[in-house]
Formats: structure tokens, sequence, C-alpha cells
């Protein structure tokens, strides 16, 4: 029987649709994977646990998709995170109330933030550079506010908010799919969106056309900032204490999940929902593994493996559309 | 072949890789029927935890235990082992065994494995019992050594090799960590007895050889008529010789006797430590928790012998 043109057609249809929906599918195929071979991963319980586990890192992750969004990148999050967590942490011991002490931590993040940015836009400095710089100073202002010790006497609204589950959802949780659902929704409405991808694209054709390219370029920064500044906050309540160390390498974790979510470093690409699904992947995959008993080591091999995987079939579709 | 064939073809091997290698460590054991009980430290990058492993290894063989060990790989994530905490919690495993890499952090998941009915175990590192009490969450049971008075141990011992008197620095480990904090009170104790012996200088150096050897350099260069030093752990002790050198004008003492530190004292470069007994420790946990699946619930605390290792 001679297969005749249109089931080709179908099956290449079919293969087009996986390869351009790749982070979906990846997902539901860890899902599938772990589902059956580990015990307990398919359980209301365990999907909690892993929102709740990458609430930190998503929230950092999708202050990332902006910054990679326009071209730039921004490796001081993770410190960002630590020095924005010592914030909230001291804000709290002091009396500050819950609010209060998390409109501190963004309010940390954003001027950090705004740092990068103008030393990126304004100043012309390579955004590696200039945000390697932050991260050495928010890391060094972390250690020195803390001594190099942890903040652990948090009161009582802080550990409550660790602790609280809404249909077994922790605050964290909620609060990371709310931002992104929101995010997601305003991104492709906003002029602001519009330009930042325009930016990523080709800054010079931006700038030509009248986009405001260093002030947008200061406010990527400055999102990215207020975000990495709610994760320490979040991360804070989660672990019931601060550390001045926390957030290490948070950074390739976040460059990771945006592109395995589809986003590419030399910007004008990426998605808000691409990088959640690149957060979720990063994020189960570890917990499956975990599951499983895979030693540490190998995992940090394997989720490597996956990062490159998920480039490599990236710029073959690259080259195929050439 | 062309290149996007070529290169499709290594994109599916690399996959058929990755799923094989986990694939080897999901389906590798097979026995169900068996308790499980798991053993979690702060990293495994430590011979102090290795000797622990070893210890839990052989003695769930004797007891009949399948054990799962797992471990960050840095004993300053936090974030990491409380995850490991909750994914063991979650595959609903009988025992854990469980050195805090923060003696308060780790709380929140305690409370769940007891929600859980997931039996926990407390070694080396005592999580904060005033913290549990605040959070109405039951103390596990501890097996562990009595960190205050090994740090009194060296006190005395460095008080006496410095001949009471000059300047003393501390090397702590990760903030926050109970067994330090305590090691360091008993140092602070047995030295006050002394007042012509002055605490200059007393910082973090996260339990790691190469912090130790980072955080000691900064301190001798303000310091450099230093006497003595007492490094809460081996490891950091071990980074603080390394830049040390020939030089033996400063006193060491470290905590733990690993091998390394063991091999040091003997060689002069290190001038005492204090043996804990992780393998012995890690051995009383298994039984304990072969005993608590049997039904008896171990003691509150049960404290492991010290010992100072001077030669």
């Amino acid at each position: 029987m001679r297969v005749s043109p249109a089931d080709t057609n179908w099956l290449a249809e079919c293969g087009r649709w996986i390869s351009r929906h790749r982070a979906l599918v990846a997902l539901i195929a860890i899902i599938v994977f772990f589902g059956s071979s580990a015990n307990g991963f398919l359980t209301l319980n365990n999907f909690a646990n892993v929102l709740a586990q990458s609430s930190p890192i998503g929230l950092v992750a999708l202050g990332m998709t902006f910054v990679i969004l326009t071209g730039h990148i921004d490796l001081s999050v993770g410190a960002v995170v630590a020095l924005a967590g010592v914030g909230f942490a001291l804000l709290d011991s002091i009396g500050v109330p819950l609010l209060g002490s998390i409109a501190g931590a963004m309010a940390i993040g954003v001027i950090c933030g705004m740092g990068s940015g103008v030393m990126t836009a304004n100043c012309r400095l390579p955004s590696f550079i200039a945000t390697l710089g932050m991260m050495s100073i928010c890391r060094g202002g972390a250690l020195m506010a803390t001594g190099g010790r942890s903040v652990s006497d948090l009161s009582s609204a802080v550990t409550g908010v660790g602790s609280w589950t809404l249909i077994g959802l922790s605050m964290p949780a909620i609060a990371l799919i709310f931002i992104y659902a929101v995010s997601a929704f305003l991104f492709p409405r906003l002029v602001w969106g519009r330009y930042v991808t325009a930016i990523g694209g080709n800054a010079t054709v931006a700038y030509y056309s009248g986009v405001p390219v260093n002030r947008i370029v200061v406010s990527v920064f400055a999102l990215c900032g207020l975000l990495s500044g709610l994760a320490g906050a979040a991360l804070t309540s989660r672990l019931q204490s601060a550390h001045p160390l926390a957030g290490s390498l948070y950074e390739l974790d976040a460059i990771a999940a945006v592109v395995i979510g589809g986003g590419r470093l030399s910007g004008g690409q990426g998605s808000i929902t691409g990088t959640f699904l690149g957060v979720l992947i990063v994020a189960s995959l570890r917990n499956g593994m975990s599951m499983l008993n895979v030693p540490s080591y190998p995992q940090q091999i394997l989720i490597g493996c996956v990062l490159i995987s998920s480039l490599l079939l990236d710029v073959l579709q690259e080259r195929k559309n050439d | 072949m062309s290149k996007s064939k070529s290169g499709k073809i290594f994109v599916g091997a690399f996959v058929v890789f990755i799923v094989a290698v986990v694939a080897f460590f999901a389906f590798r054991s097979g026995e169900k029927d068996k308790d499980q009980v798991a053993l979690v430290v702060t990293t495994l990058s430590n011979p102090f935890f290795i000797d622990m492993k070893e210890g839990a290894e052989a003695e769930s063989a004797t007891q009949q235990l399948k054990l799962v060990v797992q471990a960050p790989d840095l004993a300053s994530d936090v974030e990491r082992q409380i995850a490991i905490l909750e994914n063991l919690i979650a595959q609903r495993i009988d025992v854990i065994c469980l050195v805090p890499a923060d003696s308060k952090a780790v709380i929140p998941a305690i409370a769940k494995a007891e929600k859980a009915g997931v039996r926990v175990i407390n070694i080396d590192n005592r999580i904060d019992v005033e913290a549990l009490k605040k959070a109405g969450v039951s103390a596990p049971p501890y097996i562990g050594s009595d960190n205050r008075q090994g740090g009194v141990q060296a006190g005395e011992y460095l008080a006496k090799l410095i001949n009471e008197k000059g300047k003393v620095a501390i090397l702590e480990g990760v903030s926050g960590v109970e067994a330090g904090i305590l090691r360091k009170e008993g140092f602070l104790e047995a030295i006050a007895k002394y007042p012509q012996i002055e605490v200059v200088a007393s910082q973090p150096a996260d339990w790691s050889r190469e912090k130790g050897l980072n955080v000691f350099q900064s301190i001798y260069q303000a310091h450099p008529d230093l006497a003595g030093l007492f490094a809460c752990n081996d490891e950091m002790a071990l980074g603080a010789i390394q830049a040390l050198g020939a030089n033996r004008s400063v006193k060491v003492v470290g905590f733990d006797a690993t091998d390394d530190a063991r091999k040091a004292v003997k060689e002069g470069r290190m001038d005492a430590t204090v043996a804990q007994q992780p393998r012995e420790m890690a051995i009383l946990a298994i039984k304990r928790a072969a005993q608590w699946l049997g039904g008896e619930k171990p003691a509150v605390v049960e404290s492991t012998p010290l010992q100072l290792v001077t030669e």
C-alpha cells in the first residue's frame, strides 16, 4: 500500500508541532517517565513540593526572561536574592510588618537592578561585566550586613507565610503562578513589551525607530531586580532564615530555564510561558531524579546535558529554516 | 550525511544517553519489601560524612534495611537539603536519619515529616529545640557527640600549648549550625579561665578547606603574632595549615579527626583534633531506626564519646 501525500503531511505536521512545542512535550515526557518509575511522584503533595521548590528560582527566571529578550544578561540575580533576603529578614527582626519587609526586599532588588541597568545602558558596559561586578557587590553586601551569619529570628508572620497553604499550595507557589499568569497576559499587550522584544531583535534599528532604548533597558534590569528581591523574600520565608550565601548559582538555573523554554541569548526571542515550562522542567527533573535516588553529582551532569540538548535542537531548527 | 542529519543523530544519542543513565539508577534496586531508611547529610565532599555513610551502609546491611544516602553538593546549600527532605517525605520513606545543614531552617520539613508519619532521627548537628517548641513540632531523637564538651577539650589543650597567653583566632563553620555554635561556646568557656589569652578573630569558613585557607590568610595577615587557632572542623583547620606552610609558630587545633587530620597531627603539621565517631554515630542511628520500626522509640538524647587526638 502506497503512503499517500496526505498521510506524510500529517506525520510531518506532527513532527513540526513537537519541535515547536519542545518544552511542553519534554515536560509531559518527564512527568510520564518519573510518574511510572518513581514512587510518590504523581501525587498532589509532590506537585506542591515542586512548585514550592521552584518559586524562588522561578521568579528570578521570569526577570531573566525580560533581560535576555533585550539581548543582555544578568549574572547578579543570585546575589540580589541573598541581599534582598537578608534585608527582608533584618527588617522583619526590627518589627517592620510583613508587607513592609517584602516591599523593602523588592526595593533592594530594584536599586541593584537599576545599578546594573544604568551601567549597561548609559555607561555602555557589557551586561556580562556590569552584572558580574554587581554580583560581587551584592554578595559582599549580604555577608557584611550579617557578619557571615544567618539571620533567623523571624516574626511569626513570616514563619506563618512559610507554612501556610491553600489547596496544598504554599504562598510562594501561589505567588509564582499568579505573577507568571499576569506577566504572560500583559506582556504582549503592552507597548513596553514590544519595545523589549524590538531591542533584542536589533537595538540600533529599534533606536532609530524611536524606541527609548536606554530607558527600556534600565527598566528591564530594574524589573529583574524587583523579581529577584521578591524571590529573596520567598526563599527566606521558605527556609525561615536568611543566609548571605543563598541563591548560589541561581543565575545559571535561570538562564537554563529561559533557554530551555525557547529563549535565545542573542535576544529578541523567548516567551514567558516558555520560561515557566523551563523552570518546571529543571525542577521536576531534579525532583524526579532525587526521588529515584540518583546521586547529586550525576544530577548536575544530567541537567547540563538537558540544557545542551535543548540548545542543539534549537540550533538545528534554525538551520533547517534557513 | 548532511549537517542537520548528523546533528539530529547526535541529539538523539544525547537523549538516549540521558534516559539510559536515569533508568539505570531508577531500576537498579527493586527490593520494595524491605523497609527504607534514608541518611541525609550536609555534603558528601567531607570525609567525616563519608565515614558516616560507610557506617550506615554496614549497619543497614546487618539490620536488613534498604539504605538511601543523599546530600547537597555544598554544606551551605540549605535549600537543596530541604528539597531532598521534601522529596523523601513524598516517597513515604520509613525513617530519615538527618544531619541538618541549618539547625532551624529544616524545621518546616520536620513538621511535614511528622504530619506524613515519617520518622526522623537527628544526628550530629542538633536541631534547635527552642525553635521546635515554638513551632509546635516534637523534637526528633538526637544522637551525637557532646560538641560543647569537645570545644572545652580543644580550648584547654590549645591554652596549654600556647603557655596560657597570646592571641588566638577561631574558624567557625556555616553559621546557624548548632554543632559549630556549641564547639565555639565550649572553646570560649575553656579559655575564659586564662585572662592572658585574647580572641582576636572569629570568622565563619563554612566547614570548607578552601574557605578555611582564604579566611585564615586574612586573619593571619592582620595578626602576624597569632599564637593559636581553633577550627571548628578539620577541613577548615587543614586549609589554615596550608596557608601557614612550613610556619609552625601558630598552634592549630581542629575537630572531627578525619583521616587527613590524623595524618597531619602525626606528621606534626597540626597540633590536635577532637575525635568524633561518625561511623559509630551512623551505626547507632541505623540500629535505633531499626528498633523504632520494630516499635521501640529511641531515647531523646544519646551521646557518642569524644576523644582528643594529639599524636
